[in-house]
Formats: C-alpha cells, structure tokens, sequence
C-alpha cells in the first residue's frame, strides 16, 4: 500500500500527573519524524491541568516553533468567566480548533461555560473537540452543538459507546469524529458505510498512546484508497487548514 | 514473526460489532501472521455458558490454528463445573476465562474458589478479565489462596494496568495480556520490566478490536525485537505448551 500523508488530530505534550510517562515535546516531534506526519494538531497538558492560559500560550509557541503542529486551545470552565475572555483572545490570535475535557476536569456538559463557548464556536466558525466516552455525553453534545451551530468532533469514541454516536451522527451533519479509540474489526468500516468518510478525522492521542495502535487501525480498514485519505489526512486539510 | 493471540471472541455482541466469522478470523490471522488464536463465546460471556462453549467447540473441531477457551461463571458453580470436565481434558481447550464485569461475584468468593480448585487438576490456565481495582485486590486474594493455579488478567485489566502489573510483579502466578482498547504508550514495556519477560502475552480481544490496532502497540512498545518476539509468541508456547 502506497504511503499517504498523515495528519493527526489529536495529539499532547507536557506532562501527565497520573503517569510517569514522557510526553515532552521533543518526544511528540520523536513520533511525528518517526511516522512521517505531516501535520499534528496539539496542546499542552498544562493547559488541560494547570492553567489553560499558559497552556495556550505554550501551544501557540510550540506550533510557531515547528509548522508541523496546529495549534489546538483549551478553556477550563471550572476557571468560569475568565473562560470566555480568553476563548476570545485565542480566536483572534489564531487558533482554529479548541479542545474540551469534561471527564478528565470532571466537569458537567451541561456547564454554562460549555453552552457558551460553543455558541461562541458557532458565531466564530471554529471547531471544538470533546471528550465523550460517557453514555449520553455524544447525545448531550449534539445537542448543545446544534442549538449553537457549532462543529464538534467526539473523542474517546470505541465501541462501547459508537451505537449512541452513530445514531447522533445520522441526525446531526456538524457531528464529527475522531478515531484514535475506534479499535473494532468493523468499527471504521461501519461508521463510513453510515455516515460518510468525511466526518471521521484520524487522532492517534499520541504520545499518551501509540501512535501505530490508531494508524494500523486505519492503514488496515477496508475502505476505498480515497476515503481512507479523507479521513487520514484530507478531512484535516479541509476542515481545520483551509478556508 | 510469527504471532499467538489469546484473546479473541467467538460470537455476537450487543454492541455494533460484526460477529467473525470462521474466515474472518483467518483471514486477520493471515495479514498479520498470527498462528494461532484463542478463541472465547461472546454469548458464553454473556450468560449462556453451555450454549456458547458448544459452540465454540464445533467452530474449533479439528482445528490446528483455533483454539477454545472454557468460559465459566461462579453465580453457576455445578454447570461450570461441568463445563470444567467437558472441555479441559480436551487438547484444543486452553484453560477457562471468567468476566467479572458480567458474573459480579468477587473473585475471591468461595464459588470462585471452588471453581479454581476444579481446575487444577488439569494445569491450565484461567484467564480473568476484570474492570476495577477491586477486582484486583480479590484476585490478588484468589491468586494467593491457589498458588500453583496459572491466572492471567485479560487485557492488563485495562485502565487499571499499573496496578495489574504491579500485581504481577509480586504473584509469580499471574501473568498479564496486554491486549485490549487501552493503547497507553507506555503500559507494555512497563509490564515487561516490572512483572517480568516471560510475564506478558499477546492479545487482540478481537472484534472488539482489530488486530492492527494491537499488534501496533506491541511495534511501538520500547522494547527489542527479540522481547517483542516473546511477547507475541514464545510466552505463550511456554505457559501453554505450544
């Protein structure tokens, strides 16, 4: 099989408190020589569990650092108002895409900050990704992102929880999803074959993951060269780097 | 390299994953040169225990690359007791598998226990797949209680792995699989160095996942090819005699 561009969606670096693992972002550049990819959207842990300002400000100068990596922001909405301000800020410094974490920060998707900031997605057209293993979480998501207009992506989606978000899929086109916990025989497959191989993003939660579990998963789908593209790298270009 | 998997499913599922067929089976096992797989009934899993190691027991008749596990359940002690002296004396029955998520017995109970004590006689293994660090600390219990009985916890006991390895570091008769939907990077050659290098064994868990995604963990563990080697193949033909 010809080699195709990569551009992964879901990547880290900094440190993670719960475990004595190197994510530096030296190693994260480690695994992207490694695999050849050519572009990584990403985000300092800092911002995930200290303080999502700094982590901003870290992003921001790892992805001026090295073109490879877009930038990917973060709010903490236990942090409340100051949330907004810095949403705001970011957006108009550059960032196209943020990431929530309501179940690693243990906070409700029915958070205010959370309606907020997707309507402030919706209005600014950008794109947020969010955690949602949780039964009910790709539901609630759906949700607040109609009513707000904005684009999610789900993350942390397997196979415990893909019938609820292919249902919420089916019903609603700004639902996206990434792939880097989509481990079944048929789970790439069968979310193509129901709603289209441009709503799938490869995210490999690398270097909290290996990089080569979610890339294998996906070099060996059986899908057609083009939509394996598209969801390689294509949906990426297009969603996140273009337009 | 030639690979063993010892977890994989036999059967349907409630979740939307294709159940394999026999064909499907080989033919991931041709792509990724696996050369054996251990197979255990999704619906044995799920409750119907005699029903679904039947069933397993015709796919594998006569079978060199499929093998079966005994899938048994303490809240039945007498039928998995049965099913214990059906199929262990078989040759193509590797050991028995228990899911604490579906059974919810502690895994130190006393039908636990007696079913454990059954199967002895026969030194094969017992794979437990468990979900909580409870479950951990029963095992622990059990493993202690039987220490001649081979125990492996399925799929590192996923999010729990540090705490799994940590268990098998100090119960010389536990070992792990590290398999499964938890592709923590560092998870595989942490369990290598502490439990040990005949400690960790191959697993897909398919179909709930594909074996790409777990034979990716094992390429990107930091670890030699030749430890790499054993942990796809040669710990498996030692623990079951391959």
């Amino acid at each position: 099989m010809s080699e195709l561009t990569i551009r992964d969606v879901n990547t880290f670096f900094g440190f993670w408190a719960s475990r004595p693992i190197d994510i530096s972002l030296a190693t994260l550049s480690g695994i992207l020589d490694k695999h050849k990819v050519a572009r990584a959207a990403t985000l300092s842990t800092v911002g995930i569990f200290m303080d999502c300002r700094r982590g901003n400000d870290l992003t921001w100068q790892a992805a001026q650092d090295d073109p490879r990596l877009l930038p990917t922001g973060t709010i903490d909405p236990r942090g409340g108002l100051r949330c907004m301000e810095e949403l705001a800020e970011r957006v108009e410094q550059g960032f196209r895409l943020f990431a929530l974490f309501p179940e690693t920060q243990e906070w409700s998707l029915e958070h205010a900050c959370c309606t907020e900031a997707l309507r402030f997605a919706g209005q600014a057209g950008i794109t947020v990704m969010i955690e949602a293993a949780q039964s009910g979480a790709p539901t609630t998501i759906a949700r607040l992102a109609e009513q707000c207009g904005a684009r999610v992506i789900l993350s942390h989606i397997g196979y415990r929880n893909l019938g609820e978000v292919l249902m919420v899929m089916k019903n609603n086109p700004n639902v996206l999803l990434e792939t880097h916990m989509l481990t079944s025989a048929d789970g790439i497959e069968r979310t193509v074959d129901e709603v289209g191989s441009e709503r799938l993003l490869f995210g490999s939660g690398a270097p909290l993951k290996y990089f080569s579990s979610a890339y294998l998963r996906l070099h060996f789908a059986d899908l057609p060269a083009g939509e394996r593209a598209a969801v390689l790298a294509g949906n990426f270009e297009r969603l996140l780097e273009q337009g | 390299m030639a690979i063993i998997d010892i977890h994989a499913h036999y059967g349907s599922w409630f979740w939307p994953v294709r159940a394999p067929t026999l064909d499907d089976l080989r033919a991931h096992m041709k792509k990724f040169a696996i050369e054996k797989t251990f197979l255990a009934s999704s619906v044995a899993i799920m409750g119907e225990i005699v029903e679904g190691n039947a069933a397993v027991a015709e796919a594998i008749e006569g079978c060199d690359d499929l093998l079966g596990w005994c899938v048994i359940n303490p809240n039945f002690v007498e039928l998995s007791l049965d099913e214990v002296q059906k199929y262990l004396r078989r040759r193509d029955f590797v050991g028995a598998k228990m899911h604490a998520a579906y059974h919810m017995q502690p895994l130190d109970s006393p039908p636990t226990a007696q079913l454990v004590k059954a199967m002895l006689r026969y030194d094969k293994p017992l794979m437990v797949q468990v979900r909580t660090e409870t479950d951990l600390a029963r095992l622990d219990a059990l493993a202690q209680e039987f220490p001649s009985a081979h125990i492996i916890i399925g799929n590192m006991a996923g999010a729990h792995w540090q705490v799994a390895v940590r268990l098998a570091s100090v119960r010389t008769n536990i070992v792990l699989e590290c398999g499964g939907p938890i592709a923590d990077r560092d998870k595989i050659a942490y369990a290598f160095a502490e439990a040990g290098p005949h400690r960790v064994l191959f697993g897909t868990d398919q179909p709930l996942v594909h074996p790409a995604f777990a034979v990716g963990a094992v390429r990107d563990a930091a670890l030699e090819p030749s430890q790499k080697d054993a942990i796809l193949q040669r710990n498996a033909r030692r623990l079951f005699g391959l």
